[in-house]
């Protein structure tokens, strides 16, 4: 009663420790017997979650990719579009300037000389000195504004652009400093430009002697741009109601317009290096904070992937551990029940009932052992390689032929028989316990699945060579015999070489596997015959062990089935 | 008889092993904790020990180990779940002697704890047929089924038939056996397969004596049978 009336807040600690307790942990011991050396295996280790299992490290590399790309792809996009539209409207706003300048000179001729046109009393009134609201573009070009309102086809600048595009100048509503004017865009620009006549001879000119714009410069400047558009030299009376815009474009750093009016060329052209320079410096500042940002993206999301995928990696390294700690706990009971099969039957005899007791709890035994080697040999293809453990030059030509010679009495009381072509001194890097484990476990699954029935009609007799090379010094027909009776047996043929720095284990056997069986046969319990699966001693635990073995070593391993043999072919990285 | 000491907490195992081990002629003291071990190992004096290492209290490491700081030779046999080769080694290491995992087979628990017996000479009589034989440059070891070359140091394991068909010509060293005399022999039940079975598995053993790089060899004598020689002989 009292209990019940307890206040919340003390009751919650204990449920969160019932919680608790009842949670996986590492620190919780996983046996009765509180045996305090537990064991060390890799996945007891708690911080072993970290990220080493591939499958976990392609997610992992696949989400920071795909963060990466979208976030790369999308602000360089950004940036492109921002660097062009501004490019593009800095451009046009100074063939814009030019246009004006050229249109002031008809009107006005030149302004004195080192002097860029200004908003001076011999130029006009409606020259822009400010970003006036009242200012559109169409009295900007006022020398020709009478003709150039409504769709004037003479003037080759865009004037689509120019109404489209705001007016290029920020809005001038600061104040200047006193005793300056107020500039704008147009006012604060230095123009150049250079008039000639009918005879290509320099008439006029607006330079900058200090800085090296002389005469002589602008002359030799205005006749390549000229003769860059073909542009021949205006006569007068040529007839031209007004200033014709013969050509316009940029040459280095320069941009520059001719116009052609009353016999006269005018060519004239600014210094775009500032602008040019103000872009370079952004687009270079651009590119190193960009690059920074970039790698603290790649920082970032490479801290994301982890935290995504940490609760999977956990749920993952926990599951293997049930695995694991469910395999331990049943090898006791598997043990207890042998010993006391034997002892009963010693009391009783033989009895058929205890006979299916043994071999089930013998089969139950291998289930056990298969599902204890699958959970090692996954957490050490996770662990990866490490160099204190066992990863030394092992003897895979040795060790394939030990494995061969012990599998060739099974192979033959299944009506099979060994073919083999194993090169001398193929050297793998790896675990020696591990890679014999490897080899028994294709020769048993040859042996197991082989239906010789398929290959009888292949069989050449020819090649016989294999138990009857070595009786052939010692009797003919011993070799005879013994190749007789090869005749009769379907052949698991089995072949190890190296190649570019990989050694390459083939077992073949007579059988056929569809697509389907081959794409399941590297899971667990999966079994391609499924008639069988009631009566042999594997539960389908072979090859998974098997793919995880050679994942531990680095290597690959698949199946192949052509019309009459199935083809397991490992490689891995030879020494 | 032998003086067997079991510590082993599976209680249910315990008692079979123990049932087992007396029907074979032993008297078996059983512990079923770490504590209770170390103290039969300090108060009686036994001819072989098995022990669990995992167990409650003390683990059977370090029992072995306790063993052997008291200048003990005993023979020890460690049984348990693990199976990692660093646990073997720690097993060894501790002055352990042999190491069998769970589950086995309770013949192999039986003939392993008998070699122990034998090595240290509590044991004697027609189970002696059972050691290591040596011919030539071989040494076969008939409870592993190990044939190992001494000359080179490798060795490989025989199946069941071969050991069979293997230790009849061991037992008539450069006498030759026909066909029925080996197959009746390495074969007494009925299912000895058919005639030439013989024949292939002189073959297999054939290749596993060139394989362990041995001098021996089986010789077929034409028309007459097969006989094991060592090649220095001719």
């Amino acid at each position: 009663m009292s209990a019940d009336r307890r206040p919340h807040q003390s009751r919650q600690p204990s449920r969160t420790l019932r919680l608790l307790s009842r949670l996986p942990h590492p620190l919780r011991t996983h046996h009765s017997s509180g045996a305090p050396d537990a064991w060390h295996m890799p996945w007891h280790v708690p911080s072993s979650y970290s990220s080493r299992d591939p499958l976990f490290r392609r997610s992992r590399r696949r989400i920071v990719a795909a963060i990466l790309g979208v976030l790369v792809v999308l602000v360089a996009g950004m940036v492109a579009l921002i660097y062009s539209t501004s490019y593009r409207e800095v451009s046009s706003r100074n063939e814009r300037m030019l246009e004006q300048y050229a249109s002031v000179y008809w009107e006005h001729g030149l302004p004195g000389t080192d002097t860029p046109p200004s908003t001076g009393d011999s130029w006009p009134a409606n020259q822009p000195q400010s970003e006036s609201s009242a200012s559109d573009d169409s009295v900007r070009q006022s020398p020709r504004s009478g003709s150039a309102s409504g769709g004037e086809t003479t003037q080759q600048s865009t004037p689509s652009t120019q109404q489209s595009t705001p007016s290029a100048e920020p809005p001038s509503n600061q104040q200047a400093p006193a005793g300056l004017p107020a500039t704008d865009a147009y006012t604060s620009q230095t123009f150049y430009a250079v008039v000639f006549d009918a005879d290509g001879e320099v008439s006029d000119h607006a330079g900058n002697s200090s800085v090296g714009v002389t005469e002589d410069a602008l002359a030799t400047a205005g006749r390549s741009m000229a003769a860059r558009h073909h542009v021949e030299w205006a006569h007068a009376g040529a007839g031209l109601s007004e200033p014709d815009a013969v050509a316009s474009g940029s040459l280095g750093q320069w941009m520059y317009r001719i116009e052609q009016y009353d016999g006269r060329t005018l060519v004239v052209m600014m210094d775009n290096t500032v602008m040019d320079a103000n872009m370079a410096t952004l687009m270079r500042y651009t590119a190193v904070f960009g690059a920074v940002a970039f790698v603290l993206l790649a920082i970032a999301a490479h801290t994301l992937a982890r935290l995504i995928l940490l609760p999977l990696e956990r749920a993952h390294a926990e599951q293997r551990r049930f695995v694991a700690d469910a395999g331990h706990e049943l090898k006791t009971p598997v043990a207890t029940i042998g010993v006391n099969a034997e002892l009963l039957r010693r009391d009783t005899g033989d009895s058929p009932w205890l006979d299916n007791i043994e071999f089930e709890n013998r089969r139950m035994g291998r289930l056990v052992a298969q599902l204890l080697e699958l959970a090692h040999a996954e957490a050490r293809a996770e662990a990866g390689p490490s160099p204190d453990d066992g990863m030394e030059p092992v003897d895979m030509s040795r060790l394939v032929s030990s494995c061969l010679l012990a599998c060739e009495p099974v192979a033959f009381e299944h009506g099979l028989r060994f073919e083999d072509r194993i090169d001398e001194h193929v050297l793998v890097r790896g675990d020696e316990t591990r890679l014999g484990e490897l080899a028994s476990i294709l020769f048993d699954n040859a042996i197991d699945h082989a239906q010789p029935d398929a290959a009888n009609g292949t069989t050449d007799s020819g090649t016989a060579d294999g138990a009857s090379t070595d009786a052939a010094d010692d009797a003919a027909d011993d070799a005879t015999i013994v190749a007789a009776t090869d005749d009769a047996l379907g052949v698991v043929r089995v072949t190890l070489h190296a190649e570019r720095g990989r050694a390459i284990l083939r077992v073949t056997n007579p059988g056929s596997l569809t697509t389907e069986q081959i794409d399941h046969l590297f899971d667990r319990f999966y079994r391609a015959d499924a008639a069988h699966s009631g009566s042999g001693d594997h539960y389908g635990l072979g090859l998974p062990i098997a793919r995880a073995i050679v994942a531990a070593h680095r290597g690959t391993i698949s199946c192949d089935s052509q019309a009459d043999h199935v083809t397991f072919t490992v490689s891995m990285p030879a020494v | 008889m032998a003086r067997l000491l079991l510590v082993e907490d599976e209680d249910r195992m315990a008692q079979a092993i123990a049932e087992l081990l007396r029907r074979e002629g032993h008297e078996v003291d059983v512990c079923g904790d770490g504590e209770s071990g170390a103290q039969a190992i300090r108060e009686r004096a036994y001819d072989t020990m098995i022990l669990d290492v995992m167990l409650p209290g003390r683990s059977g490491t370090s029992l072995a180990a306790m063993t052997r700081d008291l200048g003990l030779a005993t023979p020890i046999i460690m049984l348990t779940a693990k199976t990692s080769v660093d646990d073997k080694v720690a097993g060894l290491d501790s002055g352990a002697d042999d190491y069998l995992t769970k589950p086995f087979a309770v013949p192999e628990l039986l003939a392993r704890v008998r070699a122990q017996l034998r090595r240290v000479g509590a044991l004697d009589g027609p189970a002696m047929r059972t050691r290591p034989r040596t011919f030539a440059d071989l040494s076969w070891d008939a409870s592993s089924l190990t044939l190992r070359c001494t000359a080179s140091g490798q060795s490989a394991t025989l199946s069941q038939r071969e050991s069979a068909l293997f230790e009849t010509l061991l037992d008539h060293p450069g006498q030759v056996l026909s066909r029925d005399q080996l197959r009746s022999a390495a074969w007494p039940q009925a299912d000895g397969g058919d005639y030439n079975s013989v024949e292939v598995y002189c073959s297999f053993l054939r290749r596993k004596l060139a394989f362990v790089g041995s001098s021996v060899h089986i010789k077929a004598v034409r028309g007459l049978g097969y006989v094991l020689r060592d090649g220095k002989d001719g």
